[in-house]
């Protein structure tokens, strides 16, 4: 065979290996989608349920501590922390860690809620950087302030598990809007009698809704291309697939914006990785970890309509940065955490989850990659049939359209956020338009992680964000 | 078969579902619409005539008529809903006795042993409604129904239908039901406290389970039963510490010189949990001879009972607070550092670190 020969045989093999991983990959996609579709129903039909949400609101509810790490949010904390105090809870204490803020963060909390200091009386369990002061409020008592020496969110967060009193932690962004009664129906669980170790709960899309002291009274799709696609996204992600791992039992991944943590099980694991850029994917997996070899039997469910919204980035240099880092902080946890792949002991986390996530996830940047360049040039030099690249490409895209159409279909079938008509249709037209160039776009940012993992940075990357539309006055 | 007629076929499949999708997705909308309408009007058509039978003495049959007129798939669920919000108790029998043998109804309760577990629950619901001692197998079976959502929904029945031995059989399951189902199931118990107080008593003097006991004591607590709390009484020197810190929880709702001797040694006790359970209900009891012994558990080797002995002297008012002054500057640092703490809460902040 000639060298020529040799060239078109491994194009063409290259080309139909590429296939094949397609087909498995979106195979078990579907697979995740048909397992999503009782779990949806079933949480539909409970957290619909009036009678059950009542009794939800009943001071029965475990004790919740909510966490939230700050650093220089001098400009909107106290609106935040608003919000957070009227979060429809009946016991809820709120810890708010000033991260070594260079801004007036601080000085804001003091003057808005009437701090004072205490003696920091508590057992430091968990290592973190050094607490300068505890506060707490005159005017509101379950507020709790900390400020401390600037050590990144992961070990803010330590120092406020540290301080919580509460058997269950919420982990939550400073700049998360959380929906009035998010934390009630978080706690379903436990009105099922579960034991869980964490539960997830839904991010949606904040950009171009109408918010209101900290509130999310209007749910809209933003008109512009870029936000619009990652709504569309956010509901796959979301609707079925966290949804599909529940029925395996293998989540990997609590939002680190939005997630319910037992914190005994935090303070065993000695609480959130510091250094790592995605600390939630990287605790989860830790807890898995912590469950299996203490054979405990806790669950870690996601429950798809608690609602946090967040603030998803508008310019691609901004999403490139915020993409990277996520796929950096999914290669670093994939490696560190490699014992786990395969081996049997952590069940589904370690037989299909971790296998899935390299495979599946971390891989799939360089396949797709792969795929585009191996058919260019498979075709330009004959090698690969136009006709087998022309439908492998539309079967593709088309692929990514049907998938995002069920998670808009789950959506409207369920919990119907986007009521008006053009929202609607807007969902429906993105589902097509997703697929095609942001995908790719993804592609392309998702393999700097691996440049930029080799070279050893750690930075998070700044994120600028242009704020949320207010509603008029 | 080439790969180029596989993709061919799966292109087409592709195209057909998408097209499904988006057409089902677009009548989907054209559904819930119409759904919504329906059961607006139902709840208006219902509105009236429940308002004149409730506060005018009007008919109770149009009432009947507008549930029968309303959504099928939302009728059971609305009319509990609106029962329970609205209807006073001395009307529901009249209800019940007006509804039993409507179809709606009927079709509802049969469906008590339906795979499906929100047909059980509207079955529950339906039972809770028009429910009757005929009744008492299926709450039975719906009260030990798999899906606490379920169960909750035949606690809601039992007021209706419940006798000495479905009590019985409900005490006995008390303490392996979640925790939400519990506390329901306390709020609907307090409703039927002559026969629930001798079962209840019954089993706190029996030989069962150390869980079992420490979950009837605690419901002992909820019922804020007398009877109930001086059986559990009687168990302060049970081996199980879960049992000893219960029956520590529940003397708080006992205060009498007994309980205060009881939970003086409680204070002593070899678990930190009993000791801060003690500590607790000392500070609720709120009575000046816990003084002494709550500054003395200032000195204890648990951190948790430290913190709680400092919040319940803080409780004690006046004296308490003076205590606490004096322990601030306490040679011992932990002592020193935790009246320090407390010391320095707000009366807010207090109420809120107590309330557990």
């Amino acid at each position: 065979m000639t060298a020529l020969g040799l060239v078109h045989r491994g194009l063409w093999w290259a080309d139909h290996m590429a296939l094949a991983y397609f087909l498995i990959l979106n195979s078990f996609y579907a697979f995740l989608l048909i397992l999503s579709i009782p779990e949806l129903w079933r949480n539909w039909r409970l957290g619909d349920d009036e009678h059950l949400q009542r009794l939800l609101s009943s001071d029965a509810l475990p004790p919740l501590s909510l966490l939230v790490p700050a650093h220089n949010e001098e400009v909107t904390i106290a609106s935040s922390v608003l919000s957070f105090l009227t979060l429809e809870y009946p016991r809820l204490e709120i810890i708010l860690v000033n991260d070594g803020s260079k801004d007036r963060t601080v000085d804001v909390l003091i003057k808005e809620f009437d701090l004072y200091e205490v003696p920091a009386a508590y057992p430091q369990t968990i290592p973190s950087a050094k607490v300068r002061a505890v506060y707490r409020s005159r005017r509101h008592s379950r507020l709790i302030v900390l400020d401390k020496e600037n050590g990144g969110k992961a070990d803010a967060l330590n120092a406020a598990i540290n301080v919580a009193r509460h058997p269950f932690v919420v982990a939550v962004d400073a700049d998360t809007l959380i929906e009035p009664d998010a934390l009630l129906r978080l706690a379903r669980p436990f009105l099922l009698g579960t034991s869980v170790a964490a539960v997830g709960a839904t991010i949606r899309v904040a950009n171009s809704c109408t918010v209101e002291l900290g509130r999310v009274v209007s749910a809209r799709v933003d008109r512009r291309w870029l936000p619009s696609c990652q709504v569309v996204e956010y509901l796959r992600a979301f609707l079925f697939g966290r949804l599909g791992w529940n029925r395996l039992g293998g989540n990997l991944i609590i939002s680190g914006a939005f997630g319910l943590f037992r914190r005994e099980y935090l303070l065993a694991i000695n609480g959130y990785k510091t250094g790592n850029v995605t600390e939630d994917m990287d605790v989860v997996v830790r807890l898995h970890r912590y469950l299996r070899e203490h054979n405990i039997k806790a669950e870690l469910p996601f429950i798809p309509d608690p609602v946090a919204w967040t603030e998803v980035p508008t310019s691609l240099r901004v999403l490139g940065r915020q993409r990277e880092r996520w796929h950096r902080g999914l290669l670093g946890t994939l490696i560190t955490h490699r014992d786990l792949c395969f081996n049997r002991k952590y069940g589904m986390a370690g037989m299909i989850a971790f296998p899935f996530y390299l495979f599946g996830e971390l891989l799939a940047p360089v396949v797709e990659l792969g795929g585009y360049i191996f058919t260019v040039v498979g075709v330009a030099l004959g090698a690969v049939d136009f006709h087998f690249a022309l439908l492998f490409f539309f079967v593709a895209v088309g692929y990514g359209s049907l998938l995002s159409l069920w998670a808009v279909l789950l959506e409207e079938l369920s919990f119907k956020r986007y009521t008006r008509r053009g929202d609607f249709l807007r969902l429906i037209s993105l589902a097509f338009i997703e697929s095609l160039g942001f995908r790719q776009l993804t592609v392309w940012f998702r393999l700097q992680a691996f440049w930029k993992y080799f070279r050893g940075v750690e930075s998070w990357g700044a994120m600028t964000r242009e704020g949320f539309q207010k509603k008029p006055t | 078969m080439n790969t180029v007629f596989v993709l061919g076929v799966i292109a087409v499949v592709q195209t057909v579902f998408l097209v499904m999708l988006v057409a089902f997705l677009l009548a989907r909308r054209v559904y819930d619409r119409d759904r919504r309408i329906a059961f607006t009007a139902g709840r208006d058509a219902l509105a009236k005539p429940a308002r004149d039978w409730l506060v005018a003495d009007g008919a109770i049959q149009p009432v009947v008529e507008a549930l029968a007129a309303f959504p099928a798939n939302a009728v059971v669920g609305y009319a509990s809903f609106y029962v329970r919000g609205n209807v006073p108790d001395e009307k529901r029998a009249e209800l019940g006795a007006a509804l039993r043998d409507e179809k709606w109804v009927r079709r509802a309760i049969a469906s008590a042993d339906s795979p499906r577990w929100w047909r059980r629950i509207e079955a529950a619901r339906a039972i809770g409604l028009v429910g009757t001692a005929a009744d008492r197998d299926a709450v039975r079976r719906l009260f030990d129904d798999d899906h606490p959502a379920v169960a909750i929904a035949a606690v809601a029945c039992l007021p209706r239908v419940a006798d000495a031995a479905l009590v019985g059989v409900v005490l006995d399951r008390y303490a392996s039901l979640p925790m939400m189902v519990r506390h329901y199931l306390v709020n609907t118990l307090g409703e039927l406290r002559e026969i629930v107080e001798p079962e209840l008593v019954q089993r706190l003097r029996s030989e069962a389970p150390a869980t079992a006991l420490a979950h009837w004591v605690s419901l002992a607590s909820a019922l804020v039963s007398r009877p109930g709390l001086q059986a559990a009484a009687s168990l302060a020197s049970n081996d199980s510490a879960d049992v000893r810190a219960a029956v520590a929880d529940a003397l708080r709702r006992l205060p009498n010189e007994a309980t205060m001797l009881t939970l003086s040694i409680l204070l002593c006790d070899e678990s930190p949990a009993v000791r801060e359970r003690a500590a607790a209900s000392l500070g609720y009891i709120a009575a000046p001879q816990a003084l002494p012994l709550l500054q003395g558990s200032m000195r204890d080797t648990s951190w948790a009972v430290r913190r709680r002995s400092a919040l319940a002297l803080a409780q004690l008012g006046e004296v308490g607070r003076l205590a606490i002054g004096e322990l601030m500057y306490d040679a011992d640092p932990y002592v020193a550092n935790m009246a320090t703490v407390v010391s320095g809460l707000s009366g807010g902040a207090l109420l809120e670190l107590t309330e557990d």
